[in-house]
């Protein structure tokens, strides 16, 4: 019979929590969410850190980096033998995140729960002691398991209100809270525009989400580009449920439009195009949380993607773009990389943190990095493709460390992506913990929705405004790196970094920064120079 | 790229976009923004400004015409022209030699080999074709 021989999961033994207290079992029927980690299908590139690296098409890098297909049609049926749902399953991430009953979970993994509760928070949580043990069959294909222990258990109902200890996962109003975004704010009379390259969304799904908010849903349209469309039931549903949940429950009063255009150069500029142009939805910002390494494009399709950028700056519309979740070297491994749209000097450049706080308190932020659980790291660096604009004269970015390349940074702000610390979304009718420097763009796209609405204008191409504003607008993040191949770069600092670039936002005072117009000279930034090198 | 060439139907019909030069008005418009001189231009201004000249665009009119290209739609301000045509005639007007291509994963797309060579009343006035070339160029990020 399949799946009935276990073997322990090497690494996976856990001690009983420290500062905790042990209180009772845990709900035999309460849902656990599990990232299911595989291992890479080929074999590791042997590329040291001074060679050129090779241009990998995303083909050859889900070949070389991602999990093989087998693996994965694998857990999916121990997932199905075992009774657990398959939320989402990815070559390229290499990865299948399950759900089931706590009494499902226990079973399949061979491990006991119990509840504890913290002595530092007061919060209770799941735990587990001993080892994961997982079925022979997939012994070598897992590499690890995330979630058994040490998560809070997710609830049907999303919590709208403030809870008193911190979060470990967040609802989006809760980020935004966090980041104070402007209150008495909907977003009304704006339009999102969300590009997506794949995956689609059930409004079913987004209704539900919103009612457990508490939030009116936002009216979301799907618009086809170049023969894209809303096709639900794919890997990429996640993507598209946790751009539209975020920035709609963070600006509900905005219109959502998302364009839908093949994984194509073609569509790609299409749709930002289609949605720059568009004279019937007329958006004001747009979120792109889509991209890859800026040297797996052609000098064509690079060009073509940043005209077309430049083109949504002089229209007055913001573009956020996510800059990646595979650190320094955005999954390209033995070399430094950026990734693209975000490297566009034209975009605004979402970074990653890890954040921690309640209410809207802060208790510490620092740069996402999961590098040891194989859990991402935000992207950032220097760009080898786009010269250091004007607007980052003055804010010390650092020449690119293997090419001496004086480049544009990235990125230019940064916000809340660690799917340890992550958002609470709903995806393809499950509740789940997502992350990713995706869920930044969309914050920050609802996040300017707001000030346009407040404005009465559009805010525009942001980036050379930002890196004037000094004071309370942003957390400076100065904790932490993003270095996920060893290769020694990037760490955060005082002032902009190539993690978090100026930081997160404290949209309040973002807000009164741009209605006053307090903005000093064009290009020049309060920070100034930094007296030593950084990499 | 070590990906098979697979043999394609060269009556299949595709839709390639033609994206069209700046006009000269546009000059300098993107060094201006960067250095923070103007946060944008207001829509109309900034229309006005990228918009394609009307004579490149008949250019691109009469070379598709010329060459069997249906214009199925025209964005002057976005500088793009989609034409439609069967692969023998893309490879014929562009000048390229296309096949299907197979990558590891499995995945065919639609792709040329060498460079796009356009005759020499186009080669200012265009500056590049897409949907020529389908490979994924994105994942996302969550």
């Amino acid at each position: 019979m399949a799946f009935e021989t276990k073997i322990q999961l090497p690494g996976s033994d856990k001690k009983a929590p420290q500062n905790a207290q042990l209180g009772g079992a845990v709900e035999a029927g309460s849902t656990v969410s599990v990232t299911v980690l595989l291992r890479r299908a080929g074999a590791h590139p042997a590329i040291a850190p001074e060679e050129t690296p090779a241009i990998l098409s995303r083909a050859e890098f889900s070949e070389r980096h991602g999990a093989a297909a087998e693996d994965l049609k694998l857990v999916e049926a121990f997932a199905h033998h075992a009774n657990l749902t398959v939320v989402d399953s990815s070559v390229t991430k290499r990865r299948v995140i399950l759900t089931g009953t706590a009494a499902a979970m226990a079973q399949a993994f061979g491990v006991k729960f119990s509840s504890y509760k913290s002595d530092d928070t007061g919060q209770t949580f799941r735990g587990r002691t001993g080892a994961i043990q997982i079925p022979a069959e997939l012994q070598g294909a897992v590499v690890a398991v995330i979630g058994l222990d040490n998560r809070p258990v997710a609830k049907p109902h999303f919590r709208k209100k403030k809870a008193a200890a911190a979060h470990t996962t967040f609802t989006p109003p809760q980020v935004a809270e966090l980041y104070q975004f402007p209150a008495g704010l909907t977003g009304a009379g704006q339009t999102v525009a969300i590009i997506e390259l794949g995956g689609g969304y059930k409004t079913a799904d987004l209704q539900t989400y919103f009612e457990n908010l508490g939030i009116t849903a936002p009216h979301v349209v799907a618009v086809a580009v170049d023969g894209g469309a809303n096709t639900p039931g794919g890997d990429a549903d996640g993507e598209v449920m946790l751009d539209i949940e975020v920035a709609g429950s963070v600006a509900p009063g905005a219109d959502i439009a998302v364009y839908f255009a093949p994984n194509t150069d073609q569509g790609f500029v299409d749709a930002i195009s289609d949605a720059v142009h568009d004279a019937t939805r007329k958006p004001s910002v747009i979120s792109i949380s889509w991209g890859a390494p800026e040297d797996s494009w052609t000098a064509q399709s690079l060009a073509a993607m940043n005209s077309a950028l430049q083109d949504a700056a002089t229209l007055g519309v913001t573009v956020t773009a996510a800059s990646g979740d595979d650190g320094s070297t955005d999954g390209e491994g033995g070399a430094l990389h950026v990734d693209f749209p975000s490297s566009s000097p034209y975009a605004l450049a979402c970074g990653g943190t890890t954040l921690k706080g309640s209410g809207s308190k802060i208790s510490s932020e620092t740069v996402w990095n999961e590098t040891a659980n194989q859990a991402g790291a935000g992207g950032g660096g220097i760009s080898i493709k786009f010269p250091l604009p004007s607007y980052q004269q003055a804010a010390g970015v650092p020449a690119q460390p293997t090419t001496k390349y004086l480049g544009r940074g990235v990125p230019d702000v940064a916000g809340n992506a660690d799917p340890t610390t992550g958002y609470q979304v709903r995806v393809d009718g499950q509740n789940v913990v997502v992350g990713g420097t995706s869920a930044v763009a969309p914050l920050w796209a609802g996040l300017v929705a707001l000030l346009n609405q407040k404005l009465g204008k559009p805010a525009g191409f942001l980036n050379p405004t930002l890196y004037t504003l000094g004071g309370t607008v942003f957390h400076d993040i100065t904790v932490g790196n993003n270095d996920d191949g060893g290769l020694g770069s990037y760490s955060a600092r005082a002032g902009w970094d190539a993690c978090t670039g100026l930081g997160s936002p404290n949209g309040t005072a973002l807000l009164s920064a741009l209605s006053n117009g307090s903005s000093s000279t064009p290009g020049k930034a309060p920070w100034g120079k930094h007296k030593h090198k950084h990499h | 790229m070590s990906a098979p060439s697979l043999h394609v139907n060269p009556d299949r019909e595709i839709v390639t976009t033609i994206v069209i030069r700046r006009p000269p008005q546009a000059a300098g418009v993107g060094e201006r923004l960067l250095s923070g001189e103007f946060q944008s231009m207001g829509r109309q201004e900034a229309e006005r400004t990228l918009a394609a000249a009307p004579q490149d665009l008949e250019v691109v009119r009469r070379f598709a015409a010329e060459h069997g290209l249906h214009v199925v739609s025209e964005n002057a301000a976005a500088r793009t022209m989609r034409v439609e045509g069967t692969i023998r005639q893309m490879e014929e007007a562009f000048g390229v030699s296309m096949h299907q291509r197979r990558d590891g994963a499995g995945h065919e797309y639609l792709s040329y080999d060498g460079d796009i060579a356009l005759p020499q009343s186009l080669q200012d006035v265009v500056e590049t074709v897409l949907g020529l070339d389908r490979r994924p160029v994105a994942r996302s990020h969550a």
